[in-house]
């Protein structure tokens, strides 16, 4: 029994010294694509999983009683879509300007909307290790931003899109009603 | 003298007598010896009758004269030895008067008092004047002697303003070189000047051109900036173009792959254009701010160039005042340089005068002294004459006069 166990001692040893070693699949890494955006005068990263296209600003219509972030509806591929003013959004201008620049068609769940911007760049894929989980203080709407990235010599935010929807300051779009006599009776 | 005249008398009669016998034995003689004719012998001696007859009457003339003279003998001697002695008061005793000689006597002493009364008076204003002679000769003397030196110290001094006279006309000499060199040295100057002028005034221009080049240039750059700007807005929307490719190509999965790949191929072209069109924009701005500060520095320097201009000008004007008065100094230096060779010859001139002069000084500082030993020897000589004079007395109670003239050489 002692010799039997010793034989199969060495034929493990035999097989460990002949043996190929199994090789390890590195993980690949996942890149992180996206666009440059300037929003209220900030250059800024937005993700490419968030976007369904980018078009010119549409010609928009009106929707009264609505805040000023919400620049109105555009007719987009046999729908309407609401267009919201980027630079009133992330900014703090009181009323949006005229439409021009780009629109950011985003698509989620429950949203389906056009976010302008005025100047944008791209498209960019750049490496998650870049990533950081500071903010710049540069960032108007820090409260939106998951991270930053170091890229041309300046640090950019990184717009989180699931932050955006989540504020519910984006889903109340309709625009306080002054107390008038007959709701105060 | 007084011994001869009181034998004069006796010693005359005798002589007559004498010559009377040596007559009458020469007559004896010569008819004795027969040399005298028998016709010639009554004339003969009727010749030597009349000769005895006067030796008669000359021997009785001399023979009163004789007695008249010496019965008053005594006191005529007396007389005549106080005349002799210079005392004119003397005066004829009673016993005399009336005689010729006694009033030729009288007449003579009246005559000699007279002439000595004349003599005296201008004697004793010529003894004055030949004291106030000698005195002035004495400070005549000095005077030349004074002169003598002062001429002496002005010819030196006058050598000393020869000098410094020449030493002015060799400066106004060098002065004249200078200003010739300086009047050189600011047509030099005025050529320059003219040269910076037109040098400027082509400056001027070729700065005008330069700015419409500048000018252009700058619209040059306007266009390329605007081109640039186009082809920005190109690279946003080929940008947009990219970006919806990789979204539709992801939407669409395995089958949007090649799609994935030309959107990920335009991406790297729009990055690399999207660099390219920046650096270019940068450089275009760099160009811009080039070009004005170019145009800035053109307009600074026309600018400049004008009031460089100006400076030339003032300089110009500067120059030919300079000019003007190096031409005028110049003519100064000549009037001097002829002024002080005028002064160096008159000087020259007055150096042979003062030399003359000096000798003439000399000559009468010569002349003063043997006018001074002249002057002495006539005080002596005028001395004498007043001690003689003084032996001459008119009055009785009168004093000698000065016997010697004040200020005479003994």
């Amino acid at each position: 029994m002692p010799a039997a166990l010793d034989a199969l001692a060495s034929l493990r040893e035999r097989w460990r010294a002949s043996a190929t070693p199994v090789p390890v699949v590195a993980p690949v890494p996942t890149p992180w694509r996206g666009v440059r955006v300037r929003l209220a005068e900030t250059w800024q990263l937005f993700p490419q999983s968030a976007l369904d296209a980018v078009i010119p600003c549409p010609a928009v219509s009106r929707i009264p009683g609505t805040r000023p972030f919400v620049m109105g509806v555009a007719s987009w591929q046999g729908g309407l879509i609401p267009v919201l003013s980027g630079e009133c959004l992330f900014g703090l201008a009181d009323a949006p300007g005229p439409a021009r620049g780009y629109a950011l068609v985003v698509r989620r769940r429950g949203f389906h909307f056009a976010l302008t911007t005025a100047e944008l760049r791209g498209p960019l894929t750049l490496a998650e290790e870049a990533f950081t989980e500071s903010i710049p203080p540069t960032a108007p709407r820090a409260e939106w931003c998951s991270g930053s990235v170091e890229f041309g010599g300046q640090v950019l935010a990184v717009v989180d899109i699931d932050r955006l929807l989540s504020d519910p300051r984006l889903s109340d779009t309709v625009l306080p009603r002054p107390c008038s006599e007959e709701s105060l009776s | 003298m007084n011994t001869f005249n009181r034998l004069a008398g006796p010693l005359f009669a005798v002589l007559a007598l004498g010559l009377l016998v040596c007559a009458g034995l020469g007559l004896y003689l010569l008819l004795a010896a027969g040399l005298v004719s028998e016709p010639a012998r009554p004339g003969l001696l009727l010749l030597v009758i009349l000769a005895a007859v006067l030796a008669l009457l000359a021997m009785w003339s001399a023979w009163r004269g004789w007695r008249a003279v010496h019965q008053r003998q005594p006191a005529l001697e007396e007389l005549l030895e106080q005349m002799a002695s210079g005392d004119l008061t003397v005066s004829l005793p009673a016993e005399l008067r009336g005689q010729p000689l006694a009033d030729a006597l009288e007449s003579t002493l009246q005559g000699q008092r007279e002439l000595l009364r004349a003599l005296r008076q201008p004697f004793e204003a010529m003894a004055a004047e030949v004291y106030r002679l000698g005195k002035h000769n004495r400070s005549q003397v000095t005077l030349a002697s004074q002169v003598s030196r002062q001429l002496q110290d002005s010819v030196a001094l006058q050598g000393e303003s020869r000098r410094g006279v020449e030493t002015l006309l060799d400066s106004a000499r060098r002065s004249g070189e200078v200003g010739q060199g300086h009047q050189q040295g600011v047509r030099r100057g005025h050529n320059l000047v003219r040269d910076m002028s037109r040098a400027a005034g082509e400056l001027r221009q070729s700065l005008q051109e330069t700015s419409k080049t500048a000018k252009r240039q700058g619209e040059l750059i306007q266009s390329v900036t605007s081109a640039a700007e186009y082809i920005q807005g190109l690279n946003t929307r080929v940008s947009v173009v990219a970006i919806n490719t990789r979204i539709e190509a992801e939407r669409a999965g395995e089958q949007g792959r090649p799609l994935l790949g030309i959107a990920e191929a335009l991406g790297e072209l729009l990055r690399e254009s999207e660099g390219e069109g920046r650096r270019i924009t940068a450089e275009i701005r760099t160009l811009q701010n080039l070009s004005a500060e170019s145009l800035s520095s053109l307009e600074t320097t026309v600018s400049s160039v004008v009031t460089i201009l100006e400076f030339v000008d003032r300089l110009d004007n500067t120059l030919e005042q300079t000019a003007q008065s190096a031409l005028e100094l110049q003519q100064l230096l000549a009037q001097l340089q002829e002024s002080a060779t005028g002064t160096s010859r008159a000087l020259r001139q007055l150096d042979n005068g003062m030399g003359d002069l000096l000798g003439q000084g000399g000559e009468i500082s010569d002349q003063s002294e043997l006018l001074r030993q002249g002057v002495a020897n006539l005080q002596q000589n005028l001395s004498n004459l007043g001690r003689a004079l003084s032996r001459l007395r008119l009055e009785r109670t009168e004093t000698p006069p000065a016997a010697d003239i004040p200020g005479a050489e003994t």
